[in-house]
C-alpha cells in the first residue's frame, strides 16, 4: 500500500470531479483529463449504473476517493461498515488515496449530512489524532484530509488552522488535501491573512490541492461549487503550487453544474498558475496506461 | 469556551442546526441552554464573532443550509410528489419530514426511505391516499436503480429447463424487482409528468405495475391484475404450475411469463 510519500510524490496533473451528468462526454470518448475523483458515497450502497460507468472510467484514467461521511471529527464510535465499505470500493476502483474532510457530520446517529466545524482545542486534537490512527489501520494507508470552509470559529482555541493541522499530521503522519477555495472563505468570513495561512501549512503532507467557485454574501462567502474559481483564488493557487512544489489538483464544480467542455476549460486554467501551458494536455488519458 | 466536552457541543450545535426555526430561537430554548448555556453563547464565549456576524448569524447559515440540502435530495427523488402538492407545500411536508426522520445513514439515496410510509399519515395533505401511492412509485423507482448487480435469468438457462419439469421451476426475482398493487393509475400520471403533459390528480382506479433494472435503465412494466398476481407468487418462491393456476383458461399466460423474463425480472431458475 502506498506511503504518504508515495502520495505526495505522485502529481497526477489536473483532474476533474467525476459527476453523472457528464458521462456522456467522458463515457467511449475518453476526453484528455488527467485523473478524475469520485465522491465514494454515489458508488457506494448502489449495484447499478453507476458502479458500471465508475468500472469504465477507472481502465481509462486513475482515480481518487473523496468522502463526505467519515465523521472523523465526531464523537459517536466510528462506523466500521463505512470504513469496510469505502476500502471494498477503493479496491474495485484501484483510487490511488482516500480523502475526507476534517470536520464533524452528525452526533448521537443522525447525520446532518453538512461539513461541521471544530474547534481547535486540545481536547479535539486528542480525539481526532485517535480516530485518523483507527481509520488508517483499518484502511492500511495514509487518510488524507480536507480543510472544510467554515462560517464560524469557536471562541478560546488552542490552534490556528494551520497549526492544528501540523499537529494532526505530526502526529498521525496522515495527508493533507489543501482546498485552496476553502482556505480564501475562511480567510474572508474569520478575517485572516490566507497568504500567511499557505505559508504555514505542513506542506510535506500535502497530498493534492481542491479548486472551487463559491458564493458571496453580504455577510459571508459560501463555498458552492456552482460558478468559476475566484481570480484571488487562482492567485493564491498559484502561491500554493510554488510553495508545494507542485501536487495534483483538482476542479470540483457541484451545483449548476455546466456541461463538461466548460468545466475542463475551468480545470485547464490551472496549467497557467502552473506554468505548464501544454504539459498537461500531453497527459492524455491513454486507456489503461496510466493504472 | 472552556469545561464543554466536544460531545456536548456538538450535541449542543446539532441540536441547533436541526431546529425547524431559527439558530437564534434554537439558542434560547432550555434543550439547547442545558447542553451550553445561553448567557455564554451570546456573551461570545462559544463562537467568536466577525466583522459583520454574531453567533446566532454564525450559526444560521448552518441551520438554514441543513432543511434546504435535504429539501433538494426530496425534490430530486419525489418530483411528481412536489408537482402535485406545489412547492410550498412540498417543502412544509419535507420540512415536517425530516423532524420526524432524521437522516442516520452516511449516504442520501437512502433518506426518503420512510416517505411513502410518512406521506401515507399526513391525515390533512390534500390527495393523500394518491399521493402516498405516488411517493412509493417513486421510492421503488430509486431502490431499484441502486439494487445490488445482478446478471438477469439469461435464455440459455431457461432453456435448459426440461419441458416435462416447467411446471416445477421456481424462480429467483432480480434484486432490483419491485411489483406494485396501487389504487389509482398511477404510472400513468408518472408518465403525463414525465412527459411534461400533466394531467388532473385522477380518480381511484386499480392499476399494477412491475418496476425493474435492465442494461442499467429502470424500467416500468404495466400489469394486468392477473399477471400481477402470478407475478407475485412468482417472487414468493412458487413453482411455476402453481402460480399460473390463477390464470383463467385462455388468458395469455405464456406472454406474461416472456415479458418477466425479457424484461429482466429473474435472475435464476431452478428445479
Amino acid at each position: 500500500m502506498a506511503t504518504l510519500d508515495d502520495l505526495v510524490r505522485s502529481d497526477l496533473g489536473i483532474g476533474l470531479g467525476l459527476r453523472n451528468v457528464h458521462y456522456g462526454a467522458i463515457l467511449g470518448r475518453w476526453p484528455a483529463v488527467d485523473w478524475f475523483e469520485i465522491l465514494s458515497e454515489n458508488y457506494m450502497h448502489t449495484g447499478g449504473r453507476p458502479l458500471r460507468v465508475l468500472d469504465e472510467v477507472a481502465a481509462h484514467y486513475p482515480i481518487v476517493m473523496h468522502g463526505v461521511s467519515m465523521n472523523i471529527g465526531g464523537t459517536d464510535p466510528l462506523d466500521r461498515v463505512y470504513l469496510r465499505d469505502l476500502r471494498a470500493l477503493q479496491q474495485r476502483c484501484g483510487a490511488r488515496w482516500i480523502s475526507d474532510h476534517l470536520c464533524w457530520t452528525g452526533v448521537d446517529g443522525k447525520n446532518l449530512h453538512d461539513l461541521l466545524p471544530l474547534p481547535y482545542s486540545e481536547q479535539a486534537l486528542a480525539h481526532v489524532v485517535k480516530r485518523v490512527r483507527l481509520v488508517q489501520d483499518v484502511l492500511e494507508q495514509p487518510l488524507v484530509l480536507e480543510n472544510p470552509s467554515t462560517y464560524l470559529q469557536f471562541a478560546g482555541a488552542d490552534f490556528s488552522e494551520p497549526e492544528f493541522l501540523r499537529e494532526l499530521t505530526a502526529a498521525t503522519g496522515c495527508g493533507l488535501l489543501l482546498d485552496v477555495n476553502n482556505v480564501f472563505v475562511c480567510a474572508e468570513n474569520h478575517g485572516f491573512d490566507a497568504e500567511r495561512y499557505l505559508r504555514a501549512v505542513p506542506w510535506q503532507h500535502v497530498v493534492y490541492f481542491h479548486l472551487a467557485g463559491h458564493t458571496v454574501h453580504a455577510t459571508h462567502r459560501l463555498d458552492t461549487h456552482d460558478r468559476p474559481v475566484a481570480q484571488e483564488v487562482w492567485q493564491l493557487y498559484a502561491l500554493a503550487h510554488q510553495l508545494s512544489g507542485g501536487r495534483s489538483t483538482l476542479l470540483e464544480w457541484d451545483a449548476d453544474i455546466p456541461d463538461f467542455a466548460t468545466v475542463h476549460r475551468e480545470a485547464r486554467k490551472a496549467l497557467r498558475h502552473r506554468g505548464e501551458r501544454a504539459a498537461s494536455g500531453a497527459r492524455k488519458a491513454l486507456a489503461g496506461a496510466r493504472r | 469556551m472552556t469545561g464543554v466536552s466536544l460531545r456536548r457541543l456538538q450535541r449542543w450545535f446539532a441540536y441547533v442546526v436541526e431546529h425547524p426555526a431559527t439558530a437564534d430561537v434554537a439558542i434560547a430554548e432550555p434543550a439547547a441552554a442545558a447542553l451550553v448555556p445561553t448567557a455564554q453563547v451570546l456573551a461570545d464565549r462559544v463562537l467568536t464573532p466577525n466583522r459583520r456576524l454574531g453567533a446566532a448569524g454564525m450559526l444560521q447559515i448552518y441551520n438554514g443550509a441543513y432543511l434546504e440540502r435535504l429539501v433538494g435530495v426530496l425534490q430530486a427523488d419525489f418530483g411528481c410528489v412536489q408537482h402535485v402538492l406545489g412547492e410550498p407545500a412540498f417543502r412544509a411536508l419535507v420540512a415536517r419530514y425530516v423532524a420526524a426522520h432524521p437522516s442516520r445513514h452516511a449516504n442520501l439515496n437512502q433518506f426518503g426511505r420512510a416517505f411513502p410510509a410518512f406521506v401515507q399519515a399526513q391525515r390533512r395533505l390534500p390527495h393523500r391516499a394518491f399521493v402516498a401511492e405516488l411517493a412509493r412509485l417513486e421510492r421503488e423507482l430509486g431502490e431499484s436503480f441502486d439494487a445490488p448487480a445482478a446478471a438477469a435469468l439469461a435464455a440459455d438457462a431457461l432453456a435448459q429447463v426440461p419441458q416435462d419439469r416447467w411446471g416445477e421451476a421456481r424462480f429467483t426475482p432480480h434484486p432490483s424487482l419491485c411489483v406494485l398493487a396501487f389504487r389509482h393509475p398511477v404510472d400513468v400520471f408518472y408518465q403525463a409528468w414525465k412527459d411534461a403533459k400533466p394531467m388532473a390528480v385522477p380518480a381511484p382506479e386499480r392499476s399494477w405495475l412491475a418496476v425493474c433494472r435492465r442494461d442499467d435503465r429502470v424500467w416500468r412494466h404495466r400489469l394486468q391484475p392477473v399477471a400481477h398476481r402470478v407475478l407475485l407468487a412468482l417472487v414468493a418462491g412458487e413453482p411455476l404450475a402453481k402460480a399460473l393456476a390463477v390464470a383463467k383458461r385462455g388468458e395469455p399466460v405464456a406472454q406474461w411469463f416472456r415479458d418477466f423474463a425479457q424484461g429482466g425480472m429473474f435472475a435464476d431458475v431452478r428445479l
